[in-house]
């Protein structure tokens, strides 16, 4: 069963009595303005900052910690929406072959989604414990990509020198990403369209 | 209602997976001038000015991190550089000399033939706005395009020496492929002139001078300068110093590192190497595509 129901999963609540429902203001276009204007901010950051923040010679994936925070503040749909367009325009920012991003991000998004349908999110632990996984997961199906398309790497130096710090920089700005996303997005937890009530 | 909204949500992923997929496929079979890559020079023209305004605004909050960073490693530093310059100034004056040596030898030559860098090359400085965070693409933005003369192919220096070639431009900015890089590959010799090869870059950020000749005498810390041969790259740029060379018997070729005198991590200003008029550009391909 795919569909999670209020009786196996914890169902999840709206924050500060906020209720998502059909024509809420959470599916207007204001709304998705401020969705593309968080990706487009994300993706900015992450080509003129975040290859600055270098620690212990990995840099993080800002891009990725942000489409997990609305993953799981918005649920599987729009965290595979918000994944794409992410990827899509991190692609073009840095002239990189398109396609790559945009499909990790989408799956990523879309499992990020899935896994918050069944925690309780108002936790600061969920979104560092998904933002880790996920980084691990996305960085290591991209090395597999990359050593598909012929480009060698060593596996030690692709685990120890960008995985896991790569990981665990993510884990660490997970929680104060998700805060300010929560806040800018209105504290909203799902589309009305995918709530299952 | 719920088995509605599955159907729905695996729909949307379904499609957007095979849209990325698409795209992946037709980006590595189209030629630089198809649909996917003009569409990505159009996005780049209108993230470009975006990157630059945040990059100038968050400026002195990077040299901060940068400064915060410096001095943990500073104090050990230090005594290097105090010994480093030494052993510079002693070398400046050799070099001097030998500048006045060489203009000499060159009149006597009848060089006129030869590209004599880099006083033939107009140079367009350009800042850098944006670069790669990921491992397996080492490029920088820079905020010269088209509009600016920037086109295809220009060898990219630094004060240091080569950082890369212009791999795609945009009309306000341009994208340098890295030496660094594992698509890089430089035709390069040794400025003693004893062994020449092709430096290339690789995912780890160290690069490598292949296909050198066995028989060939390399010493560690022998200065490595781009040959020039195939016209890909300016000739004459220093890339870096051997830091090991390596004869192994199953191998063909000489297999050396090499330690770039760039420091690709902290590039902020870049030089842009236009040839002469008339001169053909050295590349008519888009690199690592």
């Amino acid at each position: 069963m795919l569909s999670p129901t209020p009786s196996k999963r914890p169902r999840i609540l709206p924050v500060k009595g906020k209720t998502a429902s059909p024509g809420t203001a959470s599916e207007s276009p204001l709304y998705a303005l401020r969705v593309f204007a968080l990706i487009i901010l994300g993706v900015i950051i992450q080509t003129t900052v975040a290859p600055y923040l270098t620690v212990l010679g990995a840099k993080p994936d800002s891009t990725l910690v942000l489409v997990i925070c609305i993953a799981l503040i918005r649920g599987p749909v729009w965290g595979a929406v918000v994944g794409f367009c992410t990827g899509l325009l991190l692609d073009v920012a840095l002239m990189q072959t398109m396609g790559i991003s945009s499909f990790l991000y989408t799956l990523a998004g879309y499992t990020g989604g899935r896994y918050a349908e069944g925690v309780d999110i108002e936790s600061w632990i969920p979104p560092m414990v998904t933002v880790f996984i996920a980084s691990i997961v996305v960085q290591f199906v991209h090395a597999v990509i990359m050593f598909l398309l012929g480009i060698e790497a060593s596996v030690s130096f692709v685990l120890i020198r960008v995985v896991l710090p790569t990981a665990v920089l993510g884990a660490l700005l997970a929680a104060p990403m998700f805060i300010l996303t929560r806040w800018w997005l209105g504290g909203d937890r799902r589309g009305a369209l995918f709530v299952e009530q | 209602m719920a088995r509605k909204t599955v159907v729905k949500r695996q729909a949307v992923l379904a499609v957007l997976l095979l849209v990325s997929m698409a795209m992946l496929t037709v980006y590595f079979r189209e030629p630089v001038g198809g649909v996917l890559h003009s569409t990505q020079r159009g996005g780049l023209v209108v993230i470009s000015p975006l990157e630059s305004g945040v990059s100038t605004i968050l400026q002195p909050f990077k040299d901060a991190y940068a400064w915060a960073s410096g001095l943990i490693s500073a104090s050990s530093e230090n005594e290097r550089l105090r010994q480093e310059a030494d052993i510079l100034r002693g070398e400046v004056i050799a070099l001097r000399e030998a500048a006045d040596e060489n203009r000499r030898l060159r009149d006597l030559l009848d060089f006129t033939n030869q590209p004599s860098y880099p006083q033939d090359y107009r140079t367009i400085p350009a800042r850098v706005i944006g670069r790669s965070a990921s491992p397996w693409n080492a490029t920088i933005t820079i905020n010269q395009g088209s509009d600016a003369g920037v086109t295809m192919g220009q060898t990219v220096v630094s004060g240091k020496g080569l950082v890369g070639q212009i791999s795609a431009v945009t009309s306000n900015s341009a994208q340098v492929l890295l030496i660094v890089d594992h698509n890089s590959h430089v035709e390069a010799k040794l400025q003693t002139g004893s062994a020449a090869g092709t430096v290339v870059g690789s995912v780890n950020s160290l690069l490598e001078m292949d296909f050198v000749d066995k028989n060939m005498k390399v010493t560690k810390n022998d200065v490595v300068v781009s040959s020039g041969t195939g016209k890909l790259f300016v000739k004459g740029v220093p890339i870096g110093v051997v830091e090991e060379a390596a004869d192994q018997e199953i191998e063909y070729f000489k297999r050396i590192s090499v330690s770039p005198f760039v420091d690709f991590g902290s590039l902020e200003e870049v030089l842009v190497l236009v040839p002469p008029a008339g001169t053909s550009q050295p590349l008519d391909t888009e690199a690592g595509s």
